[in-house]
């Protein structure tokens, strides 16, 4: 559960990122979060991953207040969190297999259920047949399927997308959307910040709409 | 320790990976530190030759003629219990001369026909090592004090004087060289260092965003580090012995023969421990405050 109460962003004094936000996100619900470039969609995700800290209000993941979380405890937060963004973030010194394992290298796991995992994962989205390939090699649909494998290999709570099909043509976009709901069906808080209204419409979700920093609509389910 | 293991796989894999930058890496830190040695190789070898210019401090003291053998044997015995005093030899009037004449060899007949011996007899003063210098040759002297035998004392002040400031400047200068080109290469290494963590940046910040601890992203970074620095050190040893073999093997060996060196000495096992031990804590370090500084 995602619970926001009275948050402020400002990055300078004049400009605020976000102002006096409160927003719920409950448990399993799927939301986009919508408004035009400078709105605050990229900025309330980084809030939620502790990428960035609110400058007023609490922000609670579960019951814990992340606002006031110590840097030295920021990774037990990641690890309940899948973050997928508009340039992957795939590394092109590692293959397919490597880029998804590395969440799960840093939870210390043995390889061999290492290996298990990020198999079954691969296969359930389809991109099992390219693991030993380059990502620089795969198309943009398949390359942010693997940053989705990434982030869903261990199994978070919550999955945020930034402009997940930013770069990607409609029918690309469409079948990434068809991952989330997968995702979401399996009982995954998913959260889409994305400016594609053609794709909001199509699924048919919950929308928070955000415009110069402030919420317009869709602050409770 | 199995998370140790799992570092030096991962350092190993980044290594091999990226080959080139680490290669540059070891081969800067190897350049750095064979400056750092080649610097200490020079002072030991130095110090050697200043070590044998301080042997030969002596103090001569000449004795009044005309006293009994038996009272300058006294005055022998009380000198040589100084603690400050290493040994004593007596020359007497007549050895002196015999010393002279053997100097002068060919031009001995200037000496010979003398009615007198006019050269004094003599007691030669070898200080201890702590007191081969001037302050320690003054304590000396103040022990001898006033005794009617004698009539002159000579240590050859202005060339100790001279010797006392040469070794103060050559500390001195060895100290701020030795400084200066410490810190040149902890900058010129921290600095190729964050070359390569800058180009693993991307690598840093999923690792974070997929919710590594800090300790499990820097172990490998301090391991590489490590690994390289041990390398450099070991290429800067292996290149400074090369040069050592060459300069002492040559056969004309006209700085053997400058410095009044019967050999080259090679750097001793504590001072090559030193550089590999300085060359791994520089990788280490400087590894791990480039990490540092992409920190969130």
């Amino acid at each position: 559960m995602i619970q926001l109460f009275h948050v402020s962003k400002l990055y300078q004094k004049e400009v605020p990122a976000l102002q006096d936000l409160n927003l719920h996100i409950p448990k399993g619900d799927f939301a986009f979060i919508t408004g035009p470039s400078g709105a605050g969609k990229s900025t309330l995700l980084k809030l939620l991953f502790a990428e960035e800290r609110p400058t007023n209000g609490q922000i609670l993941i579960h019951g814990r207040n992340i606002a006031r979380m110590p840097v030295s405890r920021i990774h037990t937060l990641r690890r309940e969190i899948g973050i997928v963004f508009q340039d992957f973030k795939l590394l092109p010194n590692r293959n397919v297999f490597e880029n998804v394992a590395l969440a799960l290298e840093v939870l210390g796991m043995p390889r061999r259920e290492i290996s298990r995992r990020v198999w079954l994962m691969l296969k359930r989205l389809g991109i099992h047949h390219k693991m030993r390939a380059n990502p620089l090699t795969l198309s943009g649909g398949e390359q942010q399927r693997v940053a989705i494998a990434r982030a869903q290999v261990n199994e978070p709570t919550i999955l945020l997308a930034d402009e997940p099909t930013g770069g990607l043509d409609a029918e690309a976009s469409q079948r990434i959307m068809e991952v989330f709901a997968d995702v979401n069906a399996r009982g995954t808080t998913v959260v889409v910040a994305t400016h594609n209204l053609e794709i909001v419409r199509t699924m048919g979700r919950r929308v928070i709409h955000l415009e110069a920093g402030r919420l317009v609509s869709g602050g409770n389910p | 320790m199995n998370r140790l293991l799992s570092s030096i796989g991962r350092a190993a894999t980044n290594l091999r990976q990226s080959w080139l930058i680490s290669s540059i890496t070891i081969g800067i830190i190897s350049i750095c530190l064979f400056l750092v040695g080649g610097y200490l190789l020079i002072t030991y070898n130095l110090q050697g030759v200043f070590e044998a210019w301080k042997d030969q401090v002596l103090i001569t003291v000449y004795l009044r003629d005309g006293f009994p053998e038996d009272d300058i044997l006294l005055l022998q015995d009380r000198l040589s219990s100084l603690p400050e005093v290493h040994a004593v030899t007596y020359t007497s009037k007549e050895k002196a001369l015999e010393e002279f004449g053997a100097m002068l060899g060919e031009d001995r007949f200037l000496i010979e026909g003398l009615d007198r011996n006019p050269l004094p007899a003599s007691l030669q003063m070898t200080p201890k090592e702590p007191y081969r210098n001037l302050e320690g040759v003054r304590t000396i002297l103040a022990a001898i004090g006033d005794d009617p035998l004698v009539q002159d004392i000579q240590y050859g002040q202005d060339w100790l004087d001279r010797l006392d400031k040469l070794f103060y400047l050559l500390d001195f200068g060895a100290l701020v060289l030795g400084l200066t080109l410490s810190l040149a290469a902890v900058f010129i290494i921290s600095n190729t260092i964050k070359i390569t963590v800058m180009a693993r940046r991307d690598e840093l910040e999923i690792m974070r965003l997929v919710g590594a601890t800090e300790g499990f992203i820097r172990l490998p970074f301090l391991v590489e580090g490590v690994i390289q620095g041990m390398a450099g050190a070991l290429i800067s040893l292996g290149l400074l012995g090369g040069v050592h073999l060459l300069v002492s093997t040559r056969s004309d060996q006209p700085l053997l023969k400058m410095l009044n060196l019967d050999s080259l000495s090679f750097l001793p096992l504590t001072a090559m421990g030193a550089i590999l031990l300085g060359g791994m804590v520089l990788g280490g370090l400087g590894s791990l405050a480039s990490v540092g500084r992409h920190s969130r």
